[in-house]
C-alpha cells in the first residue's frame, strides 16, 4: 500500500496515539499486526550497468571542487556517445528520429544530431518548435502526437507569414481523427499553404489515433483530392509493448507483433485503396526507446528515440541492455542525523523506524529517480513516498546505512526515471573520462 | 410501361410548353435535386459527396444562360461551388459553354483556366480539392414528369475525367 498525503498526516497522528495509548489503526493506512504504522516498501534501484562507487566518488570531488553547492544534472559524455551509436545501429541507417521532449536542450539535441548523423526529429511540445527549426534548418520534423487546432495556428501566428509555407513543408502535423484533419483543412485553408500530415494510429495503447481501420478511408479520400494538405504517413506509437503482461521478452515480443499487425492493416488500405498516396517519402512511424531495436521488419520506417541515449531508469530492459545509464543527479548533503527524528513520533519509535540508519537531509530530493550512490540510500519512512508522491525537489529526508561515512556537503546521487528531468534544471553538466568538464550546455531557453 | 405514360406526359407537356411558351426551350427554368450525392472517383478512393444543387437555365437571353450552384459537403467539410456559362440545345443534348464561377465570399476558393481550356475551380475548404469543367461540352439529357437528368463532365482532383450525373426537379 502507498501512503499520500492524507495517509500521512493519518500515519502520523497514528504515530502520535502510539505513544499515549499504544497503536490504534484508523482507516486506510499500512499498520503492522500491532495496528502501528508501517513504511511502505522503497522501490528497488533497477539492475543496470551503474559506473562503479568510483566514478561516484570523483565526480563528487570535483564537484566538491567546482564550488557549486547546488544540485545539478550531469551527463556522462561517454556514455551518450556509445548509446547514440548503439541507437543508430539499432534503427539502421537512415531510419532514427530523434525525440526533443526526451532531450530538452538544443546544445543536446545538436550533440546527439552530429553524433548520430540525423535530421529527423519528433517535437512533442510546440512551444520549442521554434528553437528546433532555427537550430536545425535542414530538420525534417514530425509532430509527435495530435496538438489542438488553435495550437497549431497559434505557432504559426508567432512565425513571420513569409515563413510559414517552408515551415509547413519542413514539419508534419498529426491528425487523428476525421474532425481534426477537418480542422486542419480549414485551417490551412486559412493559412493559405498545404499542410503536411501524418495520420495517428492507436497501435493498441489506446490514447490516441484511429482505433480501426474502417476510420481510415474517409480520411484518405480527403487526402487524395486535396491541396491544402497532404497526405505523409502513419504515426503509431508503441508505449505500451515494453509494459506488456508477462513481465517477459517473449511477452513484449508478442505485444510487438499485435501491434506490427495493426498499424499493417492500415498501410493495407492505403496500398490497395489509395495508390495515389503512396510515394517514396511517406513516414511511418513508430518505436520507442524502449523497443528500437525490435522494428528490423514490418511497416515501419522510421523510429523514434530520444531518452534511450540517456538510459534513464523507467525504461524495461528486455531489448536495450546495450544502453548505459548516462544522466544523473548530484545533490549536496544539509545534514546528517545520526539520529533522526520524525514529527509526530516519539524518540523511542523514530528508534525502531531508523534502526541502522542514518538521516540525510539533502538539497532538492524530490525527483522522480532511484538513489544510485552512496549504496542504500533510501528515502527516510512515511516522508519519501516510493511512489513518487510529494516529489518536490526543495529539500527532503533520506536515509543511509549507518556504516556509510557520509558529511554535510558530501553529494548523493540519482538516475532519473525519465531524462525529462533534465528540462528542471537551467544548466547541464557533463562528465567525459569520469571527470567533471568545465563544459556545460543550456536547457531549453524556454519552457511550455 | 414507363414508357409510354411516361413519353406521353413528355409530349403533353411539350405541346403545352409550345402553345403556353411560343417554343420556349424545355429546359429553361430551375432545377433542384436538394439531396443528391455525386460519386467520387474509384482513383480518389470512391465514396460520394453530398450535393444539394440548383441549376437555372434562361432562355430569355441571347445566348441563353446557365447557372449551376452546387452545394457539397464530404464528411464535415462544406463548400459551393456556382458556376456559369451559355448553353445551346440541339434536342436532347446541350451544349455547355463554361465562361466563369461565382466564388463563395471567405471560402478561399480559386479559378484557373487549364491549359485545354477546361474552366477550374480549387475548393479550399473541401481540402483544395479542384473541380475541372471541359468547355465547351455536349452533354446529353432527358426531361420526363419534370425531372431533368444530365450528366456533366468534369475532373475532380486529377482523376480520370469522370461525369456527374445530375436528377433535378423543376422548381
Amino acid at each position: 500500500m502507498t501512503v499520500n498525503r492524507r495517509d500521512f498526516i493519518k500515519t502520523v497522528a497514528a504515530g502520535s496515539a502510539v505513544a499515549v495509548i499504544g497503536c490504534s489503526p484508523s482507516a486506510a493506512e499500512a499498520v503492522d499486526d500491532a495496528g502501528c504504522p508501517v513504511p511502505t516498501t522503497p522501490v528497488a534501484v533497477p539492475d543496470l550497468p551503474y559506473p562503479s562507487p568510483a566514478y561516484f566518488q570523483q565526480v563528487a570531488s570535483d564537484l566538491t571542487a567546482a564550488g557549486i553547492g547546488t544540485p545539478q544534472v550531469f551527463i556522462d559524455m561517454d556514455r551518450l556517445d556509445a548509446n547514440i551509436a548503439e541507437i543508430v545501429s539499432g534503427v539502421q541507417p537512415g531510419r532514427y528520429r530523434i525525440v526533443e521532449k526526451s532531450l530538452p536542450s538544443l546544445d543536446l539535441l545538436s550533440y546527439v544530431q552530429q553524433k548520430s548523423g540525423s535530421q529527423k526529429f519528433m517535437v512533442l511540445h510546440l512551444p520549442f518548435l521554434t528553437g528546433v527549426l532555427a537550430t536545425f534548418p535542414n530538420a525534417d520534423v514530425l509532430i509527435g502526437k495530435s496538438q489542438l487546432t488553435d495550437a497549431i495556428g497559434s505557432f504559426f501566428a508567432t512565425q513571420p507569414q513569409g515563413n510559414w509555407a517552408a515551415i509547413a513543408k519542413q514539419v508534419t502535423f498529426i491528425a487523428d481523427n476525421l474532425t481534426r484533419l477537418n480542422e486542419l483543412v480549414t485551417l490551412a485553408g486559412q493559412l493559405g499553404i498545404t499542410l503536411k500530415l501524418a495520420i495517428e494510429l492507436d497501435v493498441g495503447l489506446h490514447r490516441s489515433g484511429l482505433t480501426d481501420p474502417s476510420q481510415l478511408a474517409p480520411m484518405l479520400t480527403v487526402f487524395a483530392g486535396a491541396t491544402v494538405v497532404q497526405f505523409a504517413g502513419f504515426l503509431g506509437y508503441d508505449g505500451h509493448v515494453p509494459f506488456a503482461p508477462g513481465g517477459s521478452l517473449a511477452a513484449v515480443q508478442t505485444a510487438w507483433t499485435a501491434a506490427t499487425a495493426v498499424y499493417q492493416s492500415y498501410v493495407d488500405i492505403l496500398d490497395s485503396q489509395f495508390p495515389s498516396l503512396v510515394t517514396s517519402d511517406l513516414v511511418f512511424n513508430s518505436g520507442s526507446s524502449s523497443t528500437y531495436p525490435m522494428y528490423t521488419s514490418g511497416p515501419v520506417n522510421d523510429v523514434a528515440a530520444g531518452g534511450g541515449v540517456l538510459r534513464p531508469g523507467d525504461y524495461p530492459n528486455y531489448v536495450i541492455a546495450a544502453l548505459q545509464p548516462a544522466i544523473f543527479i548530484a545533490a549536496p548533503v544539509f545534514k546528517v542525523f545520526p539520529q533522526p527524528q520524525l514529527p509526530f513520533f516519539t524518540p523511542a519509535q523514530c528508534a525502531t523506524i531508523f534502526a541502522g540508519l542514518q538521516g540525510l537531509t539533502v538539497y532538492g530530493s524530490g525527483w522522480p529517480a532511484f538513489f544510485t550512490f552512496p549504496a542504500g540510500i533510501q528515502g527516510a519512512p512515511f516522508t519519501f513516498d516510493p511512489t513518487d508522491f510529494s516529489q518536490v525537489p526543495n529539500q527532503g529526508l533520506v536515509t543511509a546505512p549507518a556504516s556509510t561515512t557520509i558529511n554535510p556537503g558530501d553529494w548523493i546521487f540519482y538516475h532519473p526515471r525519465q531524462s525529462d528531468a533534465l528540462f528542471q534544471f537551467q544548466q547541464i553538466m557533463q562528465v567525459r573520462g569520469g571527470r567533471l568538464q568545465t563544459t556545460t550546455m543550456a536547457a531549453y531557453p524556454r519552457r511550455y | 410501361m414507363h414508357s409510354f405514360k411516361t413519353i406521353s406526359t413528355a409530349v403533353a407537356a411539350s405541346l403545352f410548353a409550345l402553345v403556353a411558351c411560343g417554343g420556349a426551350d424545355p429546359v429553361s427554368g430551375t432545377w433542384n435535386q436538394p439531396n443528391g450525392t455525386i460519386a467520387i472517383p474509384i482513383a480518389l478512393g470512391g465514396g460520394s459527396l453530398g450535393d444539394n444543387a440548383t441549376l437555372v437555365f434562361n432562355d430569355s437571353v441571347s445566348p441563353p444562360t446557365f447557372d449551376l450552384t452546387m452545394d457539397l459537403s464530404y464528411t464535415g467539410l462544406t463548400d459551393t461551388l456556382e458556376v456559369h456559362g451559355t448553353y445551346t440545345d440541339s434536342g436532347g443534348a446541350l451544349t455547355l459553354d463554361f465562361t466563369g464561377f461565382v466564388i463563395s465570399t471567405g471560402s478561399g476558393d480559386t479559378t484557373d483556366v487549364a491549359s485545354d481550356g477546361s474552366q477550374c475551380l480549387t475548393m479550399t475548404p473541401l481540402a483544395g480539392a479542384t473541380v475541372c469543367f471541359a468547355t465547351p461540352q455536349t452533354d446529353t439529357y432527358q426531361i420526363a414528369n419534370d425531372t431533368l437528368t444530365i450528366g456533366i463532365n468534369n475532373d475532380i482532383a486529377g482523376a480520370p475525367a469522370s461525369t456527374t450525373t445530375l436528377t433535378l426537379t423543376r422548381k
